[in-house]
């Protein structure tokens, strides 16, 4: 019998806002423990929340990306229960009434992966457990986070992959979050469940947390597909419960039962106002926002930019602006893309390196370049030469690049002359059809140049010399 | 004469026939000698030092504020920085604020002299002060009886000459009926006129802040102090205040009053003969007044009994020992043990019992009850639209009663509950409500006139309040700092 | 209308705990409550639209300008008045 695998996700996707959801308190990573907090995040008695209203905008950005409706009216909810990194033991977040409703993430196969809703939350404290104790750090509770609410329309462990990656994308192209899972700012929850592929009716959720890398959610999904194929085949329910990944073991396991703790009770938050997003209001979010990936991928497109490399390029967003930035007004773009994809992706050996993209070459220097190449006074080898060197090495790119400019002092007509009449047997060979023989006359007047010169543009003179 | 105490006072103190230390000294000697429980923590030394502070002002020929140097009590479950604030509640017995309410700090500001925090019912629920963990508050004029609730020690305060006034809060009548049953002024404003920013809530969308005082002048003076825009709490409101000082003596020729029927069920006869001479008061000065029946107020207490509970089980989940407050200190097994043995020896009956009744009507299976009350809210809200559409204010009484003994409930919280019918149609609905006395029944106990208007209409209570109290000025200060001008 | 069960699960949803000898007289004062609180669904649902914030009344911003409130006054540590007369027509 054959299955088909069932999934939706949840997604939380930290703000990156100055400060928290419902104070001023700072939005900061690393620091040490409740150094960021205020009588309003700590749920200091009378203390009242006021809405981050950068933070509703950032949502918006990431509805109106995917395709969502923004309502023009929602309500904050509190989702009401007891854990010690709530500092109210409540959390106010959205439930009846989500910012957005509807939208989509299409994948590359053009398949709509539909989004239920997004909403906004604050975030929890953490928990840290010591030999001494239980120890409770505020300084993320509060913290502005979007969930994105999936339907169960994902299929396959690489459609969850992709959809993530994408939703990555988004968020940093949209300039709302890092986005990054190492660091906690997304964090993916699961649901799976298979089914007969001959029937339409859905089986049991079984929901899946607490993983922090997307190999391990694509594993975990992997597994969890043939955990439970193998039981409805040999006849056993599928129980709907929590499950935690064990990435030693690559198995999706129990987590301990917790009594059914989803009576969350939520009520429309008394202490805040309704959300009332106006028209004029959507308009300016919409004019402010950032160009998306798919935007810039079809852009790079059309100035002759291979598929292969705009894909490299767009999927880093510091790296797209960054090229961006080069290529305005530049005459070489394509020739910009190689050096980019080349020398310096090389250098940036890890993906977090190339995320972060911190190099030492400029977007001027490296416009400094592109305008040397379109003026032929550079070969491409030796600009990708002049930027390997000056990232390895840390030198400046402008007073580096001076050892491989095409000095036009001397002549090369002449020096061209002069080779070939003296290898008049390298042109007989030539013109007989050894294509190879130019190649060496090429190298000779090179040599003369001290491997400056441009070597089609020597090849071009000695073509029209012969 | 002015019946403004604080203009009294002032007065007193700029002609110097008093100093502020002598001023402060005798407030604090009598709060010492009084046995009604009306105070949970004395402020004595900053008193001492503020009063200092006000007589160099004046010994140095400076101009000093109205309010500068006026002794005042706070309800204690007003948040005030380094001030010990328990809401009355084993939970909150060692608590020390790091910041001040937005309505402290501005009383501060005007140079008002904080005498102490006043007790109330638990975290304010209650009708009688009795389930302050700190005892019960007696009532100043028969010491046989109770003060009202919650802001039972607020009025005891005032009413007994040991704070020239006192702000409380008001979720479910609890400045107006305290203060009738004290024979003071109570004054419940718009929803949202005053931030509730360090108000330690009960029920967020009814909680009112409020001034407490012996004359409605001097309400109209805290009111307009008080009422303005704080961006701290989203819910007060951005609209421009009308200045209710300024309207107290308007003419209230053809002024349209309305007066429920279905409000004096269950009063006692003498707070009905009281009220309708107060009405008849009106009428004589060129009022109109009609009777009629509104079904509509009858729902309040209902729904009251939804909404209230389930905003107060929410609110009072915070205190489970983890940050702050009471912390069970014995053996446990596990984070909920601790919470829960924490809760539960820290709080006191009342309070379990309401949030008891929160969670069951927020729960699952009954959200039904929660989500009809939140629509017919609305309802009523509408209604009482309609109706001052006929009637410029409405009159009842503050009270069914006057001042009950104590354990009068007999323990039973509908019995408790339903001492506040008359007054909390006005949270129901977020109106402007005061409560002024007009007369005493047979055991000399004060009986209160309630005014409620429309929203934004405050300035029109203090004016019709006003007009009534100046040919009926009847309250009364029972001992303490007294004097004349 | 509560039932043992359902009481000791809203005991275990808020973190509260109680004797058996508690309980029989904490769940009559529920009830009493709750009973009372139940004469809302004798009525029609209201027409007025229940998403509507009480609050939404008072966000009309008046535009109208009102003479100046003595809030300033009482906050300048020092008053030009002579004590008395707030209060138009005011007699000593």
């Amino acid at each position: 019998m054959k299955y088909d695998l069932v999934c939706g996700m949840e997604t939380h996707i930290e703000l990156s806002t100055l400060s928290k959801l419902f104070c001023k308190c700072r939005v900061n990573f690393g620091d040490s423990p409740n150094e960021n907090c205020c009588p309003i995040c700590i749920g200091a008695p009378g203390t009242l929340p006021i809405l981050n209203k950068q933070a509703v905008r950032y949502a918006i950005r990431m509805g109106l990306a995917l395709n969502c409706k923004i309502n023009s009216f929602s309500k904050m909810e509190r989702k009401c229960y007891f854990y010690p990194d709530l500092s109210k033991n409540f959390q106010t977040s959205q439930n009846d009434l989500p910012l957005c409703s509807g939208g989509f993430v299409q994948l590359e196969s053009g398949k709509k992966i539909r989004i239920n809703h997004i909403h906004i939350e604050e975030d929890a404290g953490k928990i840290k457990r010591h030999s001494d104790g239980i120890y409770v750090d505020y300084n993320r509770g509060g913290v502005p986070l979007i969930e994105i609410v999936s339907e169960p329309d994902i299929s396959s462990a690489d459609e969850a992959q992709e959809y993530i990656e994408k939703l990555q994308l988004f968020a940093r192209y949209l300039k709302i979050s890092s986005a990054r899972m190492q660091e906690g700012s997304i964090r993916c929850d699961v649901n799976v469940s298979v089914k007969p592929s001959n029937s339409n009716e859905l089986g049991t959720r079984v929901e899946i947390k607490n993983m922090n890398s997307i190999s391990f959610i694509s594993k975990a999904i992997a597994y969890e597909y043939e955990r439970q194929s193998d039981a409805l085949e040999g006849g056993l329910p599928i129980e709907q419960e929590t499950r935690r990944f064990n990435e030693a073991s690559g198995m999706t396991e129990s987590m301990r039962n917790k009594e059914n703790a989803s009576e969350y009770c939520y009520f429309p938050e008394p202490d805040l106002l309704s959300i009332c997003v106006t028209e004029k209001e959507l308009d300016d979010i919409k004019k402010e926002m950032p160009k998306l990936f798919s935007e810039r991928y079809d852009y790079y497109l059309n100035l002759g930019i291979s598929e292969k490399f705009a894909r490299l390029i767009i999927k880093y967003v510091n790296v797209s602006d960054y090229f961006d930035e080069v290529i305005r007004d530049c005459k070489v773009p394509d020739k910009i893309a190689s050096i980019i994809v080349g020398p310096i992706f090389s250098y940036l050996k890890t993906e977090v390196e190339k995320e972060k993209f911190d190099i030492s070459v400029s977007t001027d220097d490296l416009k400094y370049l592109g305008n040397l190449i379109s003026e032929d006074k550079i070969s491409n080898s030796n600009a990708q030469k002049v930027v390997s060197k000056c990232l390895e090495n840390g030198f400046d790119l402008k007073e580096e690049v001076k050892n491989f400019i095409s000095d036009d002092s001397f002549d090369l007509e002449k020096i061209c002359k002069d080779v070939l009449s003296q290898n008049t047997e390298a042109v007989k060979d030539y013109k007989n059809g050894k294509e190879k023989a130019i190649q060496a006359l090429v190298g000779k007047v090179m040599a003369q140049t001290k491997g400056r010169a441009n070597p089609e543009k020597i090849l071009s003179i000695m073509k029209s010399l012969i | 004469m002015s019946r403004s105490l604080i203009l009294k006072t002032h007065k007193a103190l700029v002609s110097k026939k008093v100093s502020c230390l002598e001023l402060v000294n005798w407030y604090l000697s009598e709060i010492k000698k009084s046995d009604l429980n009306a105070f949970i923590t004395v402020t004595e030394e900053s008193a001492i030092e503020s009063a200092k502070k006000v007589d160099d002002k004046i010994r140095n020929g400076e101009k000093i504020g109205i309010l500068e140097g006026i002794p005042m009590s706070l309800k204690d479950n007003f948040s005030t920085k380094g001030i010990r604030t328990t809401c009355a509640s084993k939970m909150l017995e060692n608590y020390y604020p790091v910041y001040d309410s937005t309505v402290y700090d501005v009383l501060k500001k005007a140079g008002c002299i904080l005498l102490g925090k006043a007790n109330l019912d638990e975290f304010a629920m209650g009708s009688s002060n009795e389930t302050s963990y700190f005892g019960p508050v007696k009532n100043p004029h028969d010491k046989t009886r109770v003060a009202g609730g919650s802001s039972g020690g607020a009025c005891a305060s005032v009413a007994s000459g040991l704070a020239t006034f006192s702000i409380g809060s008001d979720t479910g009548g609890s400045i107006r009926q305290p203060a009738s049953f004290c024979g003071i002024v109570g004054f419940k404003p718009t929803y949202g006129a005053i931030s509730r920013y360090g108000l330690i809530p009960l029920a967020s969308s009814l909680d009112c802040v409020g001034p407490l005082t012996i004359s409605v002048e001097d309400a109209s003076i805290l009111f307009d102090l008080l009422s303005f825009y704080d961006p701290k709490d989203e819910r007060c409101s951005p609209i421009k205040r009308k200045p209710t000082l300024n309207c107290l003596e308007n003419e209230i020729k053809g002024l349209k009053i309305g007066v429920p029927t279905n409000c004096f069920y269950g009063s006692d006869e003498e707070t009905y003969n009281a009220v309708e001479n107060a009405v008849k008061f009106y009428e004589k000065l060129g009022a109109s007044v009609s009777f009629f029946e509104f079904p509509e107020l009858d729902l309040s207490m209902p729904i009251y009994c939804v909404l209230g509970r389930a905003e107060t089980a929410s609110n009072m989940s915070r205190f489970d020992g983890i940050r702050y407050g009471y912390k069970y200190d014995g053996p446990y097994k596990d984070i909920d043990d601790l919470m829960t043995r924490t809760r539960s020896i820290a709080f006191g009956e009342e309070v379990k019992r309401r949030i008891l009744v929160g969670s069951y009507v927020l729960s699952a299976g009954h959200k039904a009850l929660y989500k009809k009350s939140l629509n017919l809210r609305n309802m009523v809200i509408d209604s009482f639209n309609k109706r001052f559409t006929e009637f410029d204010v409405l009159m009842m009484p503050a009270s069914p009663t006057t001042a009950f003994g104590f354990n009068y409930a007999e323990g039973d919280p509908l019995k408790m509950q339903l001492a506040d019918i008359c007054v909390v149609p006005a949270n129901i609905a977020g109106l402007p409500a005061i409560s002024v006395p007009c007369g005493y029944d047979s055991n000399n106990l004060p009986i209160g006139l309630q005014i409620l208007g429309k929203q934004w209409s405050d300035d029109l209570i203090f004016n019709v309040a006003n007009v009534y109290e100046k040919e009926n000025f009847c309250a009364k200060i029972i001992g303490g700092v007294q004097y004349e001008v | 209308m509560v039932n043992r069960e359902e009481f000791l699960k809203l005991c275990k949803l808020s973190r509260l705990e109680f004797t058996d000898d508690e309980i029989p007289k904490l769940m009559e004062g529920m009830d009493s409550i709750i009973n009372f609180g139940n004469k809302v669904s004798e009525c029609k649902d209201s027409s007025i639209a229940t998403d509507c914030d009480v609050s939404f009344v008072h966000r009309e911003l008046s535009n109208i300008e009102y003479e100046k409130c003595i809030r300033d006054e009482l906050l300048s540590g020092g008053t030009n008045r002579d004590g008395f007369f707030f209060v138009k027509n005011h007699s000593n």
